[in-house]
């Protein structure tokens, strides 16, 4: 077998959003770099699902000459998104994210991405019109990147990043590389979840693989869930279609019953929560309680239609967004005539964001030296709860990751070689393959997502919990070993794939139900039925999970406050909703 | 204790019939015949065809009855689904189906339906093809 080692000074894991640009930053400052994408280059991950829009504060978007709320401010937007966050924003990464985000607008401006309108304080573009234009700047300057490669294992010596395992999934080969610092920018853990919404590469290792290497996860239990998703017919299962028409057209959402349950809710709330991108947590929230409570649709959602809306107005505004019925590969057109006859269609709350990951600090840096995290595999600025864009998260993360890591890198020793290293993760990663007969990984991920859909959707409870914690622990005591793929080639073996995925989606859920488990309290996007109350006494803190031994240790550690100070106080789920959306400036729009 | 195949006696059999889902139930109602290429140049001197029974939807695509396949009776069948977007969005599912050019993930299945790749030439295995950028790009 031929045994390929490359050698470079800074490693980028994922070809997203957050991966790229951290390329490009690193590269520009003169290092050596290579980028792994899973997937198709440029076409992976949940970037180019996006919408998208990118926020930046109203005052910076008015003077490059967009449609900005001139009152708007760096302040204002900052205060807002601590508010998003029921305080558990880390203010650092909050700061950085606010005063980045202009320059990263105007450098995607310059590499071309289209824009389709802008307003108060975001502008609108689509995530592929992003990643085409990041691929081709990162070609231009010479960042070289390989597609289908997955990341095995990193190899440290000394505690320090020395190299990195990958597989290359075509041709079953394993690469080894030698690397001063490596990026890990792979995204959220969707995988581990049925239904999705959609990405099929996305099952985590980045952030396990980071975690078994030394550093810490946390606040894993914040999970966001888009609302007013397509669960039907199957080929559009965990398009966002329907969720983009909800949020500009209205429409009515009903139960299976025929009621309008939002009607239920206080005024106020139901206002912010459907016309401003609240509606992620508040709708969410809303639908799984309907279907929690025995009032949901044969697939586990609601029912969206037009309502008492006029078709005419209806379809003007939906030919916006979907010409002629058309959006990304989907033609659409059935679902506009089901809308027009005044028909429903099936829709549900699935997993979309993840608020936790690899802690890091503003540097982003993480506790393992010479490795790295940005993009949503990081614990990122929003604290239990995202209104603001994950795609200026990607960016802003991505440029001060990679030129840190350069800067990193440039300073480093040279790495040592440990092939014994390499071996023994060779070894490891060949267990399922070398294994004679044994349990079929997709049936196992199948029962597992389907599961963690349930236990761990946008309401909890700690008997659940509990029972779910206990299985996810028994599939990894009594299953995972046994794995084993059908056939034995390693040209693209499916199984395999699936196998070593399946122990990092085994480990990513037992570390978010066990810190949902341990938070009792309801704040943001998780919220306990036992425990139905934001507890701003107990819990203004993060959760973290440590790696000890092959367990884990659940604790916690204060939140990063610069400048705003949370109150004190105990206060019932949905009133500190509203509170939080009283918060709020009145700079307007989606934000 | 709850485990996903039931540890204790089906090994590597199919799925309990207690954990479908109200969707999959659906599905039981009709069946069609999915006729796939299948090549593996490791060990294979030249492609064959493989035939299945699939449980139909309506709505379904080419890509839903491959992941009903791949999940419940073959293991050993590769088309591009390590990551992809089921959406239309990143064209790495492209193939022939009933001998014309599309998506698997955007075209429905109406009926018996035949699989093929597109090109034989660029055929890693079965439906999952070659493109550039194989190795590190320089
Ligand atoms: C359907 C959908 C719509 C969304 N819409 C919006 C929106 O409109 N606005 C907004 O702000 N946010 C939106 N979001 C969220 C936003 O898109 C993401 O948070 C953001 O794109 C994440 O970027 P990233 O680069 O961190 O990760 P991703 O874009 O997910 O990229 C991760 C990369 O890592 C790779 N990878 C994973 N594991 C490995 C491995 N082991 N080895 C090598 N590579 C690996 C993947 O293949 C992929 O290339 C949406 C999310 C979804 C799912
Ligand atoms: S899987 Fe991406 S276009 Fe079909």
């Amino acid at each position: 077998m031929k045994q390929e080692t490359i050698e470079t000074d800074v490693l980028i894991i994922g070809g997203g959003g957050a991966g790229f640009r951290a390329a490009i930053g690193a590269r520009e400052k003169g290092a050596e770099v290579v980028l792994l994408s899973k997937g198709p280059l440029a076409r992976c991950g949940a970037t180019p699902m996006a919408g998208a829009d990118f926020t930046v504060d109203g005052l910076s978007l008015s003077q490059m000459g967009f449609d900005g709320e001139p009152r708007d401010s760096k302040e204002t937007f900052f205060s807002d998104i601590v508010h998003q966050g029921y305080y558990m924003n880390n203010q650092k990464l909050v700061e950085q994210y606010v005063r980045a985000a202009p320059d990263r607008l105007k450098e995607l401006i310059a590499w071309g991405i289209k824009i389709i309108h802008s307003e108060e304080r975001a502008i609108f573009t689509s995530g592929v019109s992003i990643m085409d234009a990041l691929l081709r700047r990162a070609r231009s300057i010479g960042v070289r990147m390989a597609e289908d490669v997955m990341l095995l294992d990193l190899v440290t010596g000394g505690g320090k990043i020395e190299g990195a395992l990958a597989l290359d999934i075509k041709s079953g080969e394993f690469i080894r590389f030698k690397t001063k610092a490596v990026v890990m920018a792979t995204g959220g853990w969707h995988k581990a979840f049925w239904p999705n919404t959609g990405m099929r590469d996305l099952s985590g290792e980045g952030v396990v693989i980071a975690h078994r290497a030394g550093a810490d996860i946390g606040n894993m239990e914040f999970i966001t869930f888009a609302c007013n998703v397509l669960l039907s017919p199957m080929k559009w299962l965990g398009s966002i279609a329907t969720y983009m028409l909800h949020t500009t057209v209205g429409g009515e959402l009903t139960n299976q019953r025929g009621e309008a349950f939002l009607d239920k809710y206080d005024p106020y709330v139901v206002q912010k929560g459907t016309t401003m991108e609240w509606n992620k947590s508040f709708i969410s929230f809303a639908a799984t309680k309907e279907v929690r409570e025995g009032r949901g649709s044969p697939n586990g959602g609601i029912c969206y239609g037009r309502g008492r809306a006029d078709w005419e107005p209806f379809e003007f505004v939906a030919g916006i967004l979907f010409p002629n019925w058309k959006y990304k590969g989907l033609d659409l057109s059935e679902l506009g005539e089901k809308l027009k006859s005044g028909e429903t269609v099936e829709v549900g709350s699935l997993v979309e964001y993840f608020d936790g990951g690899i802690v890091v600090n503003e540097r982003f840096e993480t506790a393992v030296p010479g490795l790295y995290a940005a993009g949503e595999c990081a614990l990122g600025p929003f604290g239990s709860n995202r209104i603001a864009a994950a795609i200026t998260e990607m960016l802003v993360h991505g440029a001060d990751a990679g030129e840190n890591a350069a800067a990193y890198a440039a300073a480093a020793d040279a790495r040592k070689t440990d092939a014994a290293a390499f071996d023994e993760k060779e070894e490891a990663a060949l267990r399922p393959l070398v294994r004679p007969k044994g349990l079929r990984p997709a049936q196992v991920r199948r029962c597992i997502q389907e599961k963690a859909h349930k236990h761990l959707g946008p309401i909890r409870n700690g008997r659940e919990l509990q029972a779910f914690v206990d299985f996810v622990s028994a599939i990894k005591r009594d299953e995972l070993p046994q794995t084993a793929t059908s056939s034995k080639g390693r040209m693209y073996n499916k199984e395999w794939v699936d196998a070593l995925e399946l122990e990092s989606i085994v480990h990513l859920l037992e570390a978010a139900a066990r810190s949902a488990l341990f938070r009792t309290e309801s704040r943001g996007v998780h919220y306990r039925e036992d425990h139905p109350y934001t507890d701003n006494d107990n819990w203004l803190y993060e959760s973290l999970v440590k790696m000890s031994g092959d367990d884990f240790e659940i604790t916690k550690r204060p939140v990063t406050c610069t400048t705003i100070t949370p109150p004190r106080g105990v206060v019932s789920y949905l009133d500190m909703m509203k509170k939080m959306m009283e918060a709020h400036s009145d700079v307007g729009g989606h934000h | 204790m709850e485990y996903c195949l039931g540890n204790k006696h089906k090994r590597d059999g199919k799925m309990e019939k207690n954990r479908t889902t109200p969707r999959e139930k659906n599905m039981t109602q009709k069946k069609i015949t999915v006729k796939v290429f299948r090549f593996d140049p490791s060990v294979d001197t030249e492609p064959h065809y493989a035939t299945y029974e699939v449980p139909f939807s309506n709505g379904m695509s080419v890509m839903n009855a491959l992941d009903y396949i791949y999940q419940n009776l073959d293991g050993t069948l590769a088309y591009y689904d390590h990551a992809g977007c089921s959406l239309g969005i990143c064209a790495r599912c492209t193939g022939k189906i009933n001998g014309k050019a599309g998506l698997f993930c955007q075209t429905p299945v109406e009926g018996d339906t035949c699989l093929e790749p597109l090109s034989l030439s660029k055929v890693v295995k079965d439906l999952v093809a070659t493109r550039r950028g194989e190795s590190v790009e320089d």
